[in-house]
């Protein structure tokens, strides 16, 4: 199998089969796009991701290269979350900064799969708790004013019990 | 292998439109007006920070397209209760509510017709067809959903509020899903008998406590007829749908141009061509406000037709079981008068039971009274001791009743022969009592 060059941001270089790095959608058009031939010792320039991060998604890809192509998304179905296998789940065990860089990467190479994983992986991770809760984990600050909270602490009583 | 991270500080967090794939090309940190300050304090309480170095990326770094995507693994409720985290995840939530219920509306409408279309046109035999709960059904949640927007959608044009019972978002989704995998549908209301309570209390809530605190809406005011122009102005709008209205969209294209117009239009009246153009466009707006309304309007006739039927089925249903009622009412009385008939016949037959016994009675004594005189018992006196003779008349009463007074050990007297005589002539004593006693 052919291989190909994937230079970080940092500038590290990745050599990886080519088939591995068509599991991104971008490289892939890219390749195609360009026809570029085998010969040719052209490194492909990845600015938006570092190598720390491009290291893992050349993992996730080598592991997940037989997989077959993710189904289309369809707006009305289940929504489920707990159907992440235990590779993944083990693989995504990384702190929050990580997570949220491998989505970026995720989302700029557009690989489908790895998106809807660590995306399920941060839907997981709100879900069942509580807005302050939340906040704390994500380091997010309350700048509601106190009637703007209170409106929509007002919007959401519709449906509690009398 | 994290020390390439580097930080710029200057993005003030907002979210960025649709700036998905524009992740920063030199560092791919950036730093946010809310991770700057709150870093530090809730560094220690992260569960994932496992490093020492400093996260590079926050949540709300995140493009707004993948948050949404991130909450789309969420339920509408627990999107509505993410709303109370900041105003930013407010704002995403809003707008994911806000274009889930309009596109919810759409798909209804078109389902709608669809199914419609493959029906037939009689009523009575739609009613049979194997679509007509899924059309059941599906009617109802468009319905639903019409009478929602009728409720939340001008508000929500406006920006006033979000469609925050997110709750009912999850129930059509669960009734969709529902018609999915069942292979057979059947009685339709029950399975939507939760979208009915929620919406309704959706509904009744917001007209009751959240409607009054809204900026108001006058519909044939000059507000009405450029209400485009009022939208940036009202304080609290905050929510925009994703994919606006038509109209909304329509009318913000020309709204700078109204406003204009009509200052001008104020200012020189005399130019008719320009008050003509002015008066043109209000009329051409009311006419499309008169369309809106007349489509909600048919909608609610529609229901309202709906409601008729179903309530003329009900009248038939409770005649029916009226007259059923009347029958058994009339059998009941027939009952009860052929008790009493009974009863009057058991009183009858009992009294003649009674006399028949009374006359048993009289027989019984008159029994003993001649027992007690027959000749069977000792004849002798009580005082005397003698044997008492039994009077001639008496014994002609034996010989009546067919005794022989011969048989019962008693001579017969010398004047009683000449009865004896006849009796003997006769031969058959009870004949000739029968004789007798035959008139």
């Amino acid at each position: 199998m052919p291989n190909i060059k994937l230079q970080s941001s940092d500038g590290e270089t990745f050599e990886v089969d080519v088939e591995i790095a068509k599991c991104s959608v971008t490289i892939k058009t890219m390749l195609e796009d360009l026809g570029m031939d085998d010969e040719e010792e052209e490194v492909v320039p990845l600015p938006n991701v570092n190598s720390a991060i491009l290291r893992k998604v050349i993992q996730w890809a080598t592991y997940h290269k037989d997989d077959p192509p993710p189904p289309e998304d369809d707006e009305n179905k289940e929504k489920r979350t707990d159907d992440i296998s235990s590779w993944d789940a083990d693989f995504l065990k990384v702190d929050q900064g990580t997570l949220f860089e491998l989505i970026l990467a995720a989302n700029y190479l557009d690989i489908k799969g790895l998106l809807d994983v660590t995306c399920k992986t941060v839907a997981n991770m709100i879900k069942g708790k509580a807005p302050e809760e939340i906040r704390k984990t994500f380091n997010i600050k309350n700048d509601f004013t106190a009637s703007e909270e209170e409106q929509v602490r007002k919007e959401n009583e519709w449906c509690e019990e009398k | 292998m994290v020390s390439t991270r580097q930080m710029t500080i200057g993005n003030n967090g907002s979210v960025e439109g649709n700036q998905s794939s524009t992740v920063p090309v030199e560092g791919p940190a950036k730093f946010t007006r809310n991770s700057a300050t709150v870093a530090t304090n809730y560094g220690s309480t992260m569960p994932y920070c496992k490093t020492s170095t400093v996260q590079s990326v926050y949540f709300l770094d995140l493009p707004q397209e993948i948050i949404e995507k991130i909450f789309g693994y969420l339920s509408f409720k627990k999107i509505c209760q993410l709303r109370l985290v900041c105003r930013n995840i407010d704002y995403i939530c809003g707008q994911i509510l806000n274009s889930t219920f309009l596109r919810l509306q759409n798909q209804m409408l078109a389902r709608f017709q669809e199914i419609k279309a493959k029906m037939p046109r009689r009523e009575s035999a739609r009613r049979s067809h194997h679509l007509a709960c899924e059309s059941d059904i599906i009617e109802t949640l468009h319905m639903r959903l019409t009478l929602l927007q009728m409720s939340f959608g001008k508000h929500i044009e406006r920006k006033h509020c979000c469609f925050f019972p997110g709750e009912i978002l999850d129930e059509v989704f669960r009734i969709l899903h529902y018609i999915k995998i069942t292979p057979k549908l059947d009685v339709p209301y029950k399975v939507t008998d939760e979208l009915f309570d929620l919406s309704t209390m959706a509904m009744e809530y917001f007209k009751e406590k959240i409607e009054p605190n809204l900026p108001e809406i006058a519909y044939f005011s000059a507000d009405f007829l450029n209400f485009s122009g009022s939208f940036p102005s009202t304080s609290s709008s905050k929510y925009m749908p994703l994919d606006s209205t038509t109209l909304s969209s329509e009318i913000s294209k020309d709204s700078g141009h109204v406003s204009n117009d009509e200052l001008e239009g104020e200012d020189l009246v005399e130019t008719i061509p320009q008050s003509n153009m002015v008066l043109r466009k209000r009329i051409r707006k009311i006419k499309q406000g008169m369309k809106r309304y007349n489509s909600q309007l048919s909608l609610l006739r529609q229901d309202l037709r709906s409601c008729k039927r179903k309530t003329s089925e009900q009248q038939k249903q409770i005649a029916e079981q009226q007259k059923q009622l009347a029958d058994q009412q009339k059998q009941t009385v027939e009952y009860a008068t052929r008790l009493d008939e009974y009863d009057k016949k058991n009183e009858e037959i009992s009294r003649k039971f009674s006399t028949l016994l009374q006359e048993l009675n009289k027989c019984k004594t008159e029994l003993q009274y001649w027992r007690c005189k027959s000749p069977a018992t000792p004849p002798f006196c009580n005082h005397c001791g003698n044997a008492i003779l039994p009077q001639p008349e008496e014994l002609q009463a034996l010989m009546n009743q067919g005794v022989n007074p011969e048989g019962l050990g008693l001579e017969p007297f010398s004047e009683l022969t000449p009865f004896l005589g006849v009796n003997i002539e006769t031969q058959n004593p009870v004949k000739r009592k029968l004789k007798m006693t035959v008139p």
